[in-house]
């Protein structure tokens, strides 16, 4: 009986069967680190983060925006620009508790004076920017 | 088999007659055929073996990248959407537990805090439509574009950099104003015109009459010139609401 040869060497096939393997193995790796960091965003995004870019332009509303995001979180959520919202906290209260008393509703009015205060305690250093906020207010033309 | 010279009897593997001594011829044949099948049969069996070792490799090799393919496009779908499993489960917590939900958000509607109401219901993805909470949509529509023009309000006074303001963004803020005042009008009469929504009228009716205060106490629209402010092109909406900051500025 004659002994059968076997293919010791491996095939073109193969070989390039290998390089594809490594290729997507490595692009694989690539793919799950960079939804691993989307996921760790999306979870412990601080929705704040851009109030410290709005602060520094003035731009009080856009803060007044993003103030709303996580306000409504079952469990309190912490931030690293605490001071920043407290600002915007103020400027959002400030105008309400303006349109509220020019309105004549007193309840409302009284309710954004105490939050108010509350935020403007809250503000730490950046209480210029609270001062800021009442010298836009103060200019502000109301109509009867 | 019998022998072609003699007549005697000879087996196939008898290669000379045992009688006469002359050669088998059969089975010289016999070896012949025989050694040419177990080569052939050699032949195959190497090339079955090599075949089966080759697919060996190859299988597991094209099984391993189509597995990494399917997971590396899984988690390419995963990253793209990540943003958005957050909210998708706040509202499965939502739908799981609607009283819970329900009762915060009546907390909100009896305060009159409908700026409250609208960050709740959209921060936690609640939806209204085929749902527990679909009593309030009319309530939520009108309360989200209530909170919009109040924040589109104070887009419009709460800069310190004005001239900036006024130079780049103000009118596309002064249109989204207009725009949020618009779709409040829209939203709102047809809470008002759907009976299944009657019980939460006056909290329609309060958030009118805020809307209506903002933009009087603010732009000096009057309610009665608001269908009249509505029915203009955006340009004069916006030359008309630039006209009064401007005037706003100039006096102070």
């Amino acid at each position: 009986m004659l002994k059968a040869t076997v293919e010791k060497t491996p095939s073109k096939t193969v070989k390039l069967l290998n390089i594809v393997t490594v290729i997507v193995a490595i692009a694989t790796l690539i793919i799950m680190i960079r939804m691993r960091n989307e996921l760790h965003s999306a979870f412990n995004r601080d929705p704040y983060s851009s109030m410290e870019y709005s602060l520094q332009s003035g731009d009080y509303a856009d803060m007044v925006r993003n103030y709303y995001y996580r306000n409504y979180d079952v469990a309190p959520f912490e931030t690293a620009y605490s001071e920043e919202y407290h600002v915007a906290e103020y400027a959002d209260a400030a105008f309400r508790h303006q349109f509220f008393e020019a309105a004549g509703n007193e309840n409302m009015a009284n309710r954004f004076e105490e939050r108010m205060l509350k935020a403007r305690n809250a503000c730490g250093p950046l209480k210029v920017s609270a001062d800021d906020i009442d010298g836009l207010l103060d200019a502000i033309e109301l109509y009867p | 088999m019998k022998c072609r010279c003699c007549g005697g009897e000879v087996g196939l593997e008898q290669k000379y007659c045992p009688y006469c001594g002359n050669a088998n011829e059969q089975a010289v044949q016999h070896y012949a055929d025989m050694a040419s099948f177990r080569g052939r049969y050699a032949d195959t069996e190497a090339e079955v073996i090599r075949r089966s070792e080759r697919y060996a490799r190859i299988i597991p090799r094209t099984v391993i990248i189509v597995l990494l393919l399917v997971a590396a496009a899984v988690m390419y779908v995963i990253t793209e959407n990540a943003y958005g499993f957050p909210e998708l489960m706040r509202q499965k917590a939502a739908e799981k537990h609607p009283d819970a939900y329900m009762t915060v958000l009546d907390s909100y509607l009896d305060d009159g805090d409908y700026v409250a109401f609208a960050s709740y219901f959209s921060y936690n993805g609640i939806r209204t439509y085929g749902t527990a909470f679909e009593r309030y949509k009319h309530v939520y529509w009108c309360s989200e574009y209530y909170k919009d023009v109040l924040l589109h309000t104070e887009k419009l006074f709460l800069h310190s950099n004005r001239d900036n303001w006024l130079k780049y963004s103000a009118s596309s803020d002064i249109r989204m104003l207009c725009q949020s005042l618009e779709y409040f009008m829209e939203n709102y009469e047809r809470g008002r015109d759907d009976p299944e929504t009657a019980e939460y009228s006056r909290h329609l009716d309060e958030m009118k009459d805020r809307v209506m205060d903002l933009i009087n106490i603010y732009l000096g629209i009057d309610e009665s010139e608001v269908e009249d402010f509505l029915a203009m092109t955006d340009n004069r909406k916006a030359a008309y609401i630039e006209e009064v900051l401007l005037d706003a500025e100039s006096d102070s």
